[in-house]
């Protein structure tokens, strides 16, 4: 009898307990509230999720040494995909644990924040760091008058050339961006030398420009809404392509000059088929095309890694009626729910600041986050680095500003690849400028 | 005499039902499982039930019950009904062709060889091949400028075809790539199909006479039936579910000429955070899924026993 009783009562309770081990811990995790206490008590140990990117991480490591050295804290830098990483950074409110620094994609900030996200920064910043800070990473980490988190650096673009073919064609392009060409000027340049040779290698199989990095036809917004934009005045509504407040395109997007863009762009890849239908930026490594729109990163990091003997240039970005290139990259910022929001901050200042702010450029080879370093690192003066580092300085704008730019970049690179691909300008643009208009306005009662 | 006949029993019961044998020590046991099943398997199916039930904000946070009005919204949306016309139309083509290559591969290695082991490996490897890999096959296949398809067509002289930049042809490719990853599988069903036709009716049709072709149409397809209904129906469901290709070869695009419902309601999800409708969206589709299969389990039931 007790024998049975103690083998029922074993099965009960390690059933019960098989249970609880099983299912509790799923169900604690799941169902724990987000910690929305932050701690100023210093931690022991600090943990930070950043994009994949080499040089991104060693320059952090190297820019953040001195703070975690001196304060005795242990940094565990972890990495997501980046396919993944919008979805990582909006799921921070429902997760228990998250990291207490993150990387996140500029014009993505505005968006988190809208959203409670990230926790507002601004006070951890003088006037004169905010100050300082370029003017194409600022307005999309303000969000309400509040400060999200700087950038690890400024990105740039301009247009990349093969010397070595441009020089057999007798072509020397500007360096100055006073003497930028405009989209008019290349376009004939380009005709000229993709039908001379074409001849000469007796086949299709070289093209005058490659736009973008490579992952949509057209630049996506990126680098295609730079063209669509410089066909306005400064004051225009191309020149801006996004209301003030950041939830309407109608009017922007879909203004006269706009549309003469789309048109420019889908004969760029259609009549006059200047561009390969194709994804791969490879075309220029391999001497297929002539010209590449595209960032210091991919052009130096790409080059070097691709075709290290190429004898290659840059010029500065072209245009039709006012020069113009979208900037902004990845920034520091610090989730709202981190352990520690001030140590969080507190290193982010740190990394950005004095000395650290130079090795976090240098060790990326990037153009820094601050005007003040823009002629402190010799690097930004090399042949290939002035004119992006010159147009950071004179051209750079953030690309549109709204707390809706994941929906906003989906939609409007998705309508850019169509046009590329040859559909009808004026209904797929109506049908992208309706998208977008609807989904910004789910915003409305966030911005107020 | 009785007593030691009731003890007897009592003592026979008790080693009958001891507690590791019982139904419900083997719940219990089992209970564990069941409930992860419970839990991880139906429960977000239950959650997605009730997401669609509510309106979300853009962060995700719940605003509140809206009952059917997500459904209604959505099936006002003209870019989801022109999903779902994509992906009936993306069914309704992948089926007949799937199981056509599927059967007649089938028929013509059913014989055992180290000829038709090898074919048949061949043909099963895109079924185990991860769907992602599928579509970067895919796009090194058909790109317009570097693709080999364009390779050989501009070697003979003709222009080169935009495959993944123009509807038609995106289509096409796509429905390509399911097809030619999903015809092994189907061709495994059928295999075992034919294997388990007895060979006494092979033979009496034999001697009553039957010609190659009798044999094929009158026998040997109506007994693989079952095969029919089973391949029928997992090809419907996974072409229902269709995403990966397209989301590497083509990504909706162009023009939403492969925005099929999987890869729309991903969108919906992902990449607009509109929560209420992506949910609406996903039960709208299984329905869908549910309503299909249950016609085809009809009409394709077996009417032959062998």
């Amino acid at each position: 009898m007790n024998k049975q009783i103690a083998r029922r009562s074993l099965l009960v309770n390690g059933g019960l307990a098989g249970l609880a081990a099983i299912v509790g811990p799923s169900f604690l995790t799941g169902c724990a509230p987000a910690n929305t206490g932050s701690s100023s008590a210093k931690p022991s140990t600090m943990t930070g999720l950043w994009v994949p990117y080499d040089t991104l991480i060693q320059g952090s490591q190297a820019a953040m040494a001195g703070f975690i050295g001196s304060n005795q804290i242990s940094f565990q830098l972890n990495t997501v995909p980046w396919a993944d990483w919008d979805r990582t950074i909006r799921a921070f409110p429902q997760q228990s644990t998250v990291p207490d620094v993150v990387i996140a994609d500029g014009p993505a900030l505005q968006g988190y924040a809208a959203n409670d996200i990230l926790a507002p920064l601004d006070e951890f910043f003088t006037k004169e760091d905010l100050g300082d800070f370029l003017g194409g990473t600022t307005p999309s980490a303000t969000w309400k008058g509040k400060f999200y988190g700087p950038a690890t650096n400024e990105s740039s673009q301009a247009l990349v050339y093969n010397k070595a073919i441009l020089d057999k064609h007798g072509i020397t392009p500007p360096t100055e961006l006073a003497k930028a060409w405009t989209w008019k000027e290349l376009r004939e340049i380009m005709l000229d030398i993709q039908a001379k040779e074409r001849k000469a290698r007796g086949d299709d199989q070289f093209w005058g420009i490659f736009v973008g990095q490579g992952n949509f036809l057209a630049g996506a917004t990126y680098t295609g809404l730079n063209i669509v934009r410089s066909n306005g005045a400064k004051d225009s509504k191309t020149y801006q392509a996004i209301s003030e407040n950041g939830l309407s395109v109608a009017g922007y997007a879909d203004t006269d000059e706009a549309m003469e863009a789309y048109h420019f762009l889908q004969d760029l890849y259609n009549a006059d088929g200047l561009s390969p239908q194709s994804k791969s930026p490879d075309f220029f490594y391999n001497n297929q095309i002539a010209f590449w729109i595209t960032n210091p990163d991919v052009a130096i990091g790409g080059i070097a890694k691709n075709a290290p003997s190429m004898n290659w240039g840059v010029s500065p970005h072209p245009y039709f009626k006012t020069p113009i290139v979208q900037t902004d990259s990845y920034h520091l910022a610090v989730p709202k729910n981190a352990k520690s929001i001030e140590w969080s901050a507190k290193l982010i200042a740190d990394m950005v600041s004095g000395q650290n702010a130079k090795i976090l450029a240098e060790k990326q080879q990037a153009i820094p986050m601050r005007k003040s370093l823009l002629t402190e690192l010799p690097y930004l003066q090399d042949e290939h680095m002035k004119v992006f580092t010159d147009t950071v300085a004179e051209w750079a704008v953030p690309r549109p500003v709204t707390p809706g730019w994941s929906e906003y970049d989906s939609t409007y690179t998705q309508m850019l690849q169509d046009i590329a691909t040859g559909a009808d300008i004026q209904k797929t643009v109506s049908g992208a400028v309706q998208s977008i208009e609807t989904k910004l306005a789910r915003y409305k009662g966030i911005v107020g | 005499m009785s007593a030691t006949v009731v003890r007897g029993v009592r003592s026979n019961r008790r080693r009958v039902r001891t507690p590791l044998t019982s139904k419900r020590n083997a719940l219990l046991l089992l209970l564990p499982v069941l409930l992860l099943i419970l839990i991880y398997k139906y429960g977000p199916i239950v959650q997605a039930m009730w997401a669609s039930l509510n309106s979300y904000s853009v962060a995700g946070s719940p605003i509140g019950f809206v009952g059917m009005d997500n459904f209604g919204l959505v099936l006002k949306d003209p870019a989801f009904i022109n999903s779902l016309l994509l992906t009936g139309a993306f069914v309704t083509i992948k089926i007949p062709l799937q199981i056509a290559l599927g059967i007649s591969a089938a028929m013509l290695l059913r014989r055992t060889s180290a000829y038709n082991a090898f074919v048949r490996v061949t043909l099963v490897l895109p079924a185990v091949t991860p769907v992602a890999i599928i579509g970067v096959i895919f796009l090194f296949l058909f790109d317009r400028e570097v693709g080999l398809t364009n390779a050989v067509i501009s070697g003979l002289g003709l222009p080169r075809v935009g495959w993944l930049t123009q509807p038609g042809t995106a289509q096409l490719v796509v429905t390509l790539a399911s097809v030619w990853r999903d015809a092994g599988f189907t061709m495994l069903i059928y295999l075992a199909g034919l294997t388990a036709i007895p060979a006494e009716v092979m033979e009496a049709a034999k001697v009553d006479g039957a010609s190659g072709w009798q044999l094929t149409s009158r026998v040997i397809l109506p007994l693989l039936q079952r095969s029919t209904q089973l391949a029928v129906v997992t090809t419907t469901i996974g072409a229902f579910q269709y995403f990966a290709p397209i989301f590497v070869l083509t990504k909706g695009g162009p023009q939403g000429s492969t925005d099929v419902a999987s890869f729309h309601i991903y969108q919906a999800a992902f990449v607009f955070f509109d929560q209420g409708a992506a949910n609406a969206m996903a039960l709208i589709l299984v329905l869908l899924i549910i309503a299909v299969t249950a016609i085809e389990l009809w009409l394709l039931r077996s009417r032959w026993e062998y």
